[in-house]
Order: C-alpha cells, then structure tokens, then sequence
C-alpha cells in the first residue's frame, strides 16, 4: 500500500477505497500539463488554490469520473467543462485511492488522491475532445 | 483575465458582453441550500433568498470569479429535475432570471435581473438532465406532468412568433394524434368521439409546447344517445387513459427501434396504422420541425423521448416502404356493402378502410353471421391511402376477435 504525500491533512482521505478502474478526468489542455493532475490545494492557478483553501479533504483529491458518459454529461451541461479536453488512464491499488464524491443525482463523480511519487499523467489518455460550440 | 483563459472566451460565452449590473447587493453570502451538482465546487444548487427559493446554475468561471444564473423555482419543479424529469435548462426557464457574478467564497460582486429571452444563449443546452444517467429531459415543466405533451422545435419557431401556417399545421396535426390516439373504441361510432375533449394548456412559444390534460367526458350526452346510454363514464374514461398509455409505449417503442437504424420491415407492417398518425408530426430534415419531445404521464406511466430529423427521417422512410406491401390493419367493422362483397373498417386509429374480399370468402363470412356490423377484426393485405376512403384488398382469413 503506497502512502500519501505528507503535505495531505491529517486522516485524509478517511474512506476512499483502493482499486483497478478507469478514469476520466477533464483536462484544460491537449497535451495535458502536470496542472492538469494538480490538486487544487497545491494548483498554481489562483481560482484552484482558493477553492481548497478551506482545507477539506476534497482539494488535496482529483476529479474523475468512472464513466465515459458521465464526463460527456458535464461537457454538455456546463459551457467551462465543455471546453474541456476529457483523458482516460486506468489506475491500480498502487496509484492511489478512489471514493465517490458527488451528490445524490451525481452519483458517478469521484475524487482520487494519488500516493506520493505517482504521477498520473502519463497514465492518460485523449478519449473525448472538447464539446464543438460549447455546451 | 488570465491570457490563458482569454483564448477560450472568444466567440464562445455571452458573459463578457454583460458590462451592466448593480454592486449593491446586501443579502450576504450566496450559502447553498442543497448541491445538486458539485463540480469545481457547488455548480448546481439552490438557494432560499427572502420568501423563495432559486436555483443557481454555474454557467462561467473565470479568474475574477464565478457567473451563473439563477431562477426562483417551485418545490414541484426542483422535485422533478432531481428525478430527472426536468432539463436544468427547463428548472432556468422562468419569465425572469437573474446573473449573478460571485467571487470564489460565493459572496455577490455584481447582480442583474433579466427577461428569460435576453439570457437564452446563457441557459444550458436544451434536453440535457441533472442525472447523468438519463439521456434527455424535458425542458418545461408542463411536460413532466400533463397527460401528453408534444415539443417542437425548429430554427422558425421562437418566442417572438413562428409562420402562421406552420402553427397552424402543427396544431392540426397534434389535434389529429391525440384524439385518434385517445378516443375510446366505444365512442369510435357516428359523431360519439365529439362527447369527449381534451382540455390543452397555454401553448409555450419559443420553440412550441401544446400540452394535453387528462380528457373530460360530456356524460349527459354519452346517455342522452341510444347507441352510448349504456356505457359507463368511468369505464369510458379509463379506455381512453388505457389507449393514451398503450400510444405512448407504442411511441417509445417506435423510437428506441429507430434510433438504432430502419424499422424492420414486419414492425412497420403490423403498426402501420399508428405510423401514419404520427408521420405527420414527425421532425425532417425536409421540413421547419428539427426536433420533437413527446411525453406522457398517466397513473404514474411516464414516458419521454426525443425525437430529430434524422430518427423522424428513419421512421417515415420505414413507413414509406411498407406502405405499398402487405400491411396489417386492425378495427371495427362500420358497414357491410353486398353490391361491392366489401365491408368498411374503421381502424383503431380512426381511419375508415374499403376491404375487398374474395367473392366467395365474403358471402361464407356473412351467411356464417360473422362479418357484421360492430365486429372487431383484423385484417392483411394491400392498402392504398385514398382522400375520402382508403382501400384494401384482403389477402387471406379476417382475424376476429
């Protein structure tokens, strides 16, 4: 079992889960950059770092989704997310660890804290292209 | 602005044309009532402001904060777009809305109310549901819960207005498809069908909605005929919900067959006369409709699909094919003409057919007290669609039942 970089809180994340699965993560670039695989509460981008500024667990994970389709649902529901260029990349138990973070009605979003040392991003790779015309 | 997101922002979003709006804003923070949708932070949510409750809709993030939208919205509309009934484009679509720029903490820089046509191009895409899982949603709220609701859209139908003929058409060809879809078998008789209504909704424009509430039987007339006294009105109107609800499935089928590739030959054969009903509603490629949304809900049933040019392309050319082969036809029998050995068929779907039968079959079926008036049968054969009366030459056994 890989360990988490010590810079996350403590006990966090507290009941994410190892495993083999497919993620889907929407990128602002293509190629993508390590920022794109950044959590937000180390990004460079200011918007990034202020959202994880309370210091919840949720900043020091990743975004992804499980299925291909729900990564298409966001492009088509929000104009920013359409611009988005969406990777795949399968992950193992020693990449990291996985948990289910959306809501009730959003039932595929995850988040993925990744162990210290991985890096993901060359794990990934192109699945959809950014929505033409925005969503 | 970050030169990193400028890129992205040009000929893209509506938002960096809003240079107006008030600073004043004195409610405090924006606080979250209930994330529908957490991305970035809470995208979709909702909000209790003074006496209502709004529904806010992250349309923009930029590095000098986030920009939605927000519509005040009834229990009744958060209630469906939380099942997915409900497009996060139909919870938006109230007459006013407001644009709302936040900082990152929620708390409101600048705020603006507009009319729901000045923020279109803002309001996410058309159809597209909270839940993932589903692949379209309505997009007004008076799809979700009427009996059946018919949404067209097409680039000449807008909110301002459409061509005369086109609305026209279009209320001609609904008014078509919902009575022969919902006329009970028992009042298909003479001028029986005129004892029940529908009552319809306050048509929406911008594209067009013609909404269909559950249909109102004229009782006192259904016993002042001799042909129709006897009949119960409840069981009159629970045949009509029962047709509605078989229609809708029929629809569904229909289109999840369609979406796929061409009808299969047998399929367009033995539902031919429900095909030529909604042909004509249809969208083409050829025609003003782009798109169609139909939807049905009765005694807890609902139904929902979209339907594009292409799908409504595939079904018609199905239709088209088979028409001119052997089809299957199914009604009630509504005269019986010696001279000619033919009897009028009344189909399902409120056509009246002339079957020709061979010589010899017609007078064994007659003299065997079998074909008569009122009878159900069904029939195949060759159909021809005619103006006052179409035609059909029987091949084989009526089927009766």
């Amino acid at each position: 079992m890989g360990e988490f970089p010590d810079w996350f809180p403590n006990g966090c994340p507290d009941d994410a889960v190892e495993a083999n699965a497919t993620l889907y993560r929407g990128c602002e670039t293509n190629p993508p950059t390590d920022e794109d695989f950044t959590p937000h509460a180390r990004s460079e981008v200011p918007r990034k770092r202020h959202m994880a500024r309370g210091g919840a667990c949720m900043g020091y994970g990743l975004s992804v989704w499980i299925s291909q389709g729900d990564a298409r649902h966001a492009q088509e529901l929000f104009p920013w997310a359409a611009r988005w260029h969406i990777f795949r990349g399968d992950v193992t138990p020693d990449d990291g660890q996985l948990a289910a973070t959306g809501t009730r009605q959003q039932p595929a979003h995850h988040s993925f804290w990744t162990y210290d040392g991985v890096n993901l991003l060359g794990k990934f790779e192109p699945a959809l292209p950014p929505l033409a015309g925005g969503a | 602005m970050n030169p990193h997101y400028r890129h992205w922002r040009v000929g893209h979003s509506m938002w960096q044309d809003w240079i107006t709006g008030r600073r004043d804003w004195d409610l405090g923070r924006v606080v979250p009532d209930e994330v529908l949708y957490y991305l970035n932070g809470p995208a979709i949510f909702t909000c209790r402001i003074g006496l209502s409750t709004y529904l806010f809709f992250k349309s923009d993030e930029y590095d000098d904060g986030d920009y939605y939208l927000a519509a005040p919205i009834s229990e009744r509309e958060i209630a469906a777009l939380k099942t997915g009934r409900l497009s996060v484009r139909g919870g938006l679509s109230q007459p006013n809305c407001w644009l709302i720029q936040t900082d990152f903490d929620l708390n409101v820089i600048r705020y603006e109310m507009k009319l729901e046509g000045e923020v279109r191009s803002l309001l996410p895409k058309s159809g597209v549901p909270l839940i993932g899982s589903f692949t379209t949603a309505a997009d007004s709220i008076n799809q979700t819960d009427s009996l059946f609701a018919f949404k067209f859209y097409g680039d000449e139908l807008s909110e301002e207005g459409m061509p005369f003929s086109t609305f026209k058409g279009l209320i001609d060809s609904v008014y078509d498809v919902v009575r022969n879809a919902l006329t009970p078998l028992s009042l298909s008789a003479g001028r029986d069908r005129s004892f029940m209504d529908f009552p319809v909704r306050q048509p929406e424009f911008a594209s067009l909605l013609i909404a269909i509430d559950e249909p109102l039987l004229d009782a006192a007339r259904l016993r002042a005929r001799d042909r129709t006294r006897n009949l119960d009105p409840e069981a009159v109107v629970q045949e009509a919900q029962d047709r509605g609800r078989d229609f809708a499935d029929q629809v569904e089928r229909t289109v999840d067959l369609a979406m796929a590739g061409r009808l299969p030959d047998q399929f367009a054969s033995d539902n031919f006369t429900f095909l030529q009903q909604i042909v004509e509603i249809l969208p083409s490629r050829d025609s003003d409709i782009s798109k169609m949304q139909f939807s049905s809900n009765s005694g807890g049933a609902q139904v929902f699909v979209e339907v594009d040019a292409v799908v409504g392309d595939r079904i018609r050319e199905s239709f088209f094919i088979v028409e001119h082969r052997t089809i299957y036809l199914s009604g009630t029998v509504t005269a019986i003409i010696g001279k000619s050995k033919t009897f009028r068929l009344q189909t399902d779907f409120n056509r009246e057919v002339t079957c020709q039968l061979g010589w010899n079959q017609f007078d064994e079926l007659v003299a065997q007290d079998r074909l008569r008036y009122g009878v159900r049968l069904g029939v195949n054969g060759q159909y021809i669609k005619r103006d006052l009366r179409d035609w059909m030459k029987v091949e084989g056994d009526p089927v009766f039942f």
